[in-house]
């Protein structure tokens, strides 16, 4: 009988003993590595205190990697939720048929991996035999860098990334919408409601708690976003498109400095703990996604 | 105006449904295409001759069986491990009430705000001194632990009646074999619906793979093909076929298990 008190401990070793020595020490031990002029993993390194964390604003590329990653998302939230929110009024719409085969297709990009999705992209966008540029020389167009130009890489992966995620959305938007009562409409109806009053009166305020979910939930997917770029454009043309967890990257695995990387690498964890702290309290406040 | 309204959001629907799937339709009809079409000009968009060397040639040459090989243990394994720990961790915080059971449902799904992202450095040093890199250990274990499968299971087995488990300890059953015996059998849809998540997951990771591995004869599909596509001179009529065949387990899955995955969805983003 005294040994059932151990019992939901052994359950929770194996679970938690990976989570102490893969996660929860690595955060520690990063945080201490952040302390150290490390040319390497190995070797001689010195203790140095804060040195990194001064050091990280004046490296090369790395605010700038941060600026971009911050524009970046700021393009990249709005560009999924319009999309995601309008496929789900179509896909809720009773003028389309045929929805939950469309459904399905919407759906699939969300299942590829950032690898596929590059490549796919990358076939489509080529400059010399892409499909979009193919078209374009047929129609007599001029050709388009869309990967070779920085500011053209930059919205290309935009869209790349929209293109990825908003089917994904779309299914929770989808579940927003459908958990709407129908008395609302019902009665909006009587009262002679258009259309465009229903969803900017009931659909729209009744969808607060889905859209700020999505807005959280594609921040922090923007914001982490590393395999697409690295695949697609490998941070370029020049560093167009190298953003916070890549130069995290590159600091660390290519030049070398593991010191250096980690004091960035806390410095970006500080912004996702305080998206983190955002989500926590919004989803306190409102619980009614289910 | 009436009537217009549903051709226009039906032409809208189709206008989306091209610029969502073609991309993915014209990779899978240009691996089928011979490579002297693949960078004809003037461009062609359509092919006459479509055929299967360039996936023989692909599947021959190179290592890329290897590569499905390493993905396939990687993913299975990983999986079955996600499974089990998830369930087993998920049980103990649903069904029992002990010293610090809060603290560390909250610890583990706080470990959200600690993505690999963020500890890719010292995951590095750790696995270099557990002697995990380049290892399969080292790619299966260390993700599979997910805050987000734990949640799933306790939330899942919160709401199975606490009566079947006192009524089996009246029984003399062991706690062991009401883990087994009686809730393993009762959670079936969570353990689809992870295994389907973790599948994914595990299939299409890269950066973990990335920071892990590189010995090339460990390289998973997925960081074969980024690493390969990050050449200077990339050999599309290789890679197309690889990028077409590497999605296809991903999107059997998804089409035999669709309800699944939307399923888990909708749980997770209660959280």
């Amino acid at each position: 009988m005294r040994l059932r008190k151990f019992i939901p401990y052994i359950f929770l070793a194996p679970a938690f003993s990976i989570f102490l020595i893969f996660i929860i020490y690595p955060g520690i031990l990063g945080f201490i590595v952040s302390m150290y002029r490390t040319p390497y993993s190995f070797g001689p390194s010195t203790f140095v205190g804060f040195n990194n964390y001064f050091s990280v604003f004046k490296s090369p590329g790395f605010l700038e990697s941060l600026e971009r990653t911050f524009l970046f998302s700021a393009l990249e939230i709005p560009t999924i939720y319009f999309i995601s929110l309008g496929l789900a009024l179509l896909m809720t719409s009773p003028s389309v048929k045929a929805k939950s085969v469309l459904r399905v297709f919407f759906f699939l990009p969300s299942v590829l991996s950032g690898v596929i999705t590059a490549l796919i992209w990358d076939w489509m966008l080529n400059y010399d035999f892409g499909f979009v540029n193919n078209l374009f020389t047929i129609l007599g167009l001029k050709n388009l860098p869309f990967l070779l130009n920085p500011n053209y890489a930059f919205i290309s992966l935009v869209l790349i990334m929209s293109w990825a995620v908003s089917g994904f959305f779309m299914v929770i938007f989808i579940a927003g919408i459908q958990s709407i009562p129908t008395e609302l409409y019902e009665a909006a109806e009587i009262d002679g409601a258009s259309t465009f009053e229903k969803f900017a009166f009931i659909t729209l305020p009744m969808l607060k708690p889905t859209s700020i979910l999505v807005v959280i939930l594609s921040t922090i997917q923007s914001m982490q976003l590393f395999d697409i770029p690295f695949v697609l454009t490998g941070g370029g043309p020049g560093e167009a498109t190298t953003f916070a967890v890549e130069k995290v990257y590159n600091t660390a695995f290519i030049n070398l400095n593991m010191g250096l990387a980690s004091a960035m690498s806390f410095i970006l964890f500080l912004i996702f703990l305080a998206i983190g702290i955002l989500q926590f309290k919004v989803s306190r406040e409102g619980q009614f996604w289910a | 105006m009436k009537k217009l309204k549903p051709i226009f959001l039906n032409i809208l629907t189709y206008v989306l449904l091209f610029v969502f799937f073609f991309p993915i339709f014209w990779l899978v009809l240009s691996s089928f295409k011979p490579s002297y079409d693949l960078y004809a000009y003037p461009p062609k968009l359509l092919s006459t001759n479509l055929t299967f060397e360039n996936y023989v040639n692909a599947w021959s040459s190179g290592d890329f069986p290897l590569y499905f090989m390493n993905s396939a243990i990687v993913t299975i394994s990983s999986t079955v491990l996600t499974v089990a720990i998830s369930m087993m961790a998920g049980f103990a915080l649903a069904k029992y009430k002990f010293f610090g059971g809060n603290v560390i449902f909250w610890t583990m799904l706080a470990t959200l705000m600690l993505p690999l992202q963020v500890i890719m450095i010292p995951i590095f040093i750790i696995l270099k001194n557990f002697h995990m890199l380049n290892s399969y250990l080292g790619l299966i274990i260390p993700p599979s632990a997910t805050p987000t499968g734990i949640f799933l299971v306790r939330q899942y087995l919160v709401s199975l009646p606490n009566e079947l488990i006192e009524f089996a300890r009246i029984d003399g059953a062991s706690e062991w074999r009401i883990f087994w015996s009686i809730i393993i059998p009762l959670s079936t849809p969570v353990i689809a619906t992870l295994t389907i998540f973790s599948i994914m997951w595990r299939w299409n990771d890269f950066l973990w793979p990335l920071i892990v591995i590189s010995n090339e004869k460990l390289y998973t599909v997925q960081l074969a093909l980024g690493m390969f596509s990050g050449q200077h001179t990339i050999n599309w009529s290789g890679l197309l076929p690889m990028t077409v065949l590497s999605m296809l387990p991903i999107v059997v899955v998804f089409i035999a298990f669709q309800r699944l995955f939307i399923r888990g969805i909708y749980a997770g983003s209660v959280k």
